[in-house]
């Protein structure tokens, strides 16, 4: 098997996938032969990631979603199978990052944050799983953090929004063990993202990470696409946890 | 990943003259690599290795008491005169004895803690250093579903296997500013030819979530992934493939 044929014949829907690791994973996964499906809620900045893709040779689409409102995650769903006839990979990869302490978090900025990282998640698992049941084939992979695990009082609403997802990851792999769809999370650490260069946590991380460096958007798209692949046919309801060894210490 | 992803690379698996082991031996061949097949065995070694060669892969033998640091170095300097490196370590030697609370006895304790735990501490210990001067590495461990959890039929297994975890660690954090990444797979129910023989397997494939065990193959994959240039930060984890078993019965 030729790494430009993985997976081939194979769609590949991932949330949040104009930038940052989103794209890079769509970036991934189109290299390995999937037509990609880019969503998110930047219909402007998927347009333009699907448009550098098809500049490289490589699938894209994109579709506007609001990963809040299960009606757009229905017509995206309806419309990449009326496009492509088939989905067989889901990337829940959106999410957001706000910082603020316990003090500073108004009761908005709580339910927002659950709302597009859990919410979010439950919605477009439960938009996406049918077409896998009915196929017998499925791989979900969700990203989490290494915040989910450890005390983050500068973003307490957004550690336990991910600790949720940690836990909708187990429940949807019970649920769809059965139907042959594999259901596993991404669990990343410190990655040097256009957005995370630009933040003062970065610099402040980076002596506390044993491998001392932080990862590249593409380091981390590969747990992912791994995940994704027919490679992996007995893993399922797990997290994978990349940081750089800083979650051991 | 391209068909000959580890071309190039020496993979040294341990344990691999059958079974799991000889699966992973197996694919880091087809991948490209030439792998060294250490085994206690060592005539099972050198047969597994023509069997790898008679397909036209690079293999290489090597027969060892991982419990015998001596025997480890000799594999060690044997290994780098007939194939130049180590890039990768697989601690997949293991053993797996029935034993409950009631009937252990110290020796079978020791023999256990010895082959599992002791074996892939010095055999890391052994091959750290020529990683270390390459910058390059990456060793996986096999440990299992049952270091978490409790097993009233094997309680000295899942015990070394525990600790086994903790040695995994504490060689990726020290290893981790070198270029070497340590890491751990944990299967669940794998139909080795072994198991299939065996009276657990079939009740636990029926407590497997996703209907099935695994082929020896489908462990191999994730074993071939960590050792891989394709992960790049990931240390000191322990990743569950049991086909859902671990999350419905945690």
């Amino acid at each position: 098997m030729a790494e430009s044929e993985e997976f081939k014949g194979q769609v590949a829907a991932v949330t949040g996938g104009a930038v940052g690791i989103g794209f890079a994973i769509c970036k991934l996964l189109a290299q390995r032969g999937a037509q990609v499906c880019i969503l998110d809620l930047d219909e402007g900045k998927a347009a333009e990631a699907a448009k550098k893709l098809g500049e490289w040779g490589l699938e894209g689409r994109a579709y506007k979603v609001d990963v809040t409102k299960e009606a757009t995650l229905q017509a995206a769903r309806d419309a990449i199978l009326k496009d492509f006839g088939h989905v067989e990979v889901l990337v829940n990869n959106a999410g957001i990052y706000p910082q603020a302490t316990l003090r500073e978090i108004t009761v908005e900025g709580w339910d927002q944050m659950f709302d597009v990282n859990a919410k979010g998640v439950l919605l477009t698992t439960r938009t996406f799983m049918d077409p896998m049941i009915e196929k017998k084939y499925g791989r979900i992979v969700t990203i989490g953090t290494i915040d989910a695990y450890v005390a983050k009082p500068t973003t307490p609403h957004y550690a336990a929004s991910k600790a949720a997802v940690l836990s909708l990851i187990k429940t949807f792999a019970a649920e769809l063990a059965p139907h042959q769809v594999l259901c596993n999370g991404v669990s990343p650490g410190a990655v040097a993202t256009e957005r995370a260069k630009a933040s003062d946590w970065l610099p402040k991380r980076l002596p506390l990470i044993p491998l001392g460096r932080a990862a590249e958007p593409e380091d981390m798209a590969e747990y992912v696409v791994f995940l994704a692949s027919n490679r992996n046919r007995f893993m399922t309801g797990e997290t994978v946890i990349a940081s750089g060894g800083f979650m051991m210490i | 990943m391209s068909d000959k992803e580890f071309d190039g690379q020496v993979a040294v698996v341990t344990g691999a003259a059958g079974g799991i082991g000889f699966a992973i031996a197996k694919l880091f061949a087809e991948r490209g690599a030439t792998a060294s097949i250490w085994d206690v065995d060592s005539a099972a070694a050198d047969a597994a290795a023509k069997k790898l060669k008679d397909m036209g892969l690079k293999a290489h033998s090597q027969g060892l008491d991982v419990t015998d640091e001596e025997q480890i170095f000799a594999a060690r300097d044997a290994t780098l005169a007939d194939c130049g490196q180590i890039d990768i370590l697989v601690n997949n030697a293991g053993l797996y004895p029935e034993g409950t609370i009631q009937n252990m006895t110290r020796e079978a304790w020791d023999r256990v803690f010895a082959v599992n735990v002791t074996g892939p501490f010095f055999l890391m210990r052994a091959l750290m250093e020529h990683m270390k001067a390459r910058k390059f590495g990456r060793m996986v461990n096999i440990v299992t579903v049952d270091a978490y959890m409790a097993k009233q039929t094997k309680p000295h297994y899942a015990a070394s296997k525990a600790a086994l975890l903790s040695v995994m660690k504490t060689y990726a954090i020290e290893l981790a500013p070198h270029g070497i990444l340590v890491n751990g797979v944990s299967p669940g129910a794998v139909a080795t030819e072994r198991a299939k023989l065996s009276d657990w397997l079939e009740p636990h494939t029926k407590k497997t979530p996703v209907g099935y065990s695994a082929e020896p193959e489908q462990m191999a994959e994730y074993v071939l992934f960590l050792a891989s240039k394709r992960n790049m930060f990931m240390a000191g984890e322990c990743i569950i493939a049991s086909g859902g078993f671990y999350v419905a019965s945690a």
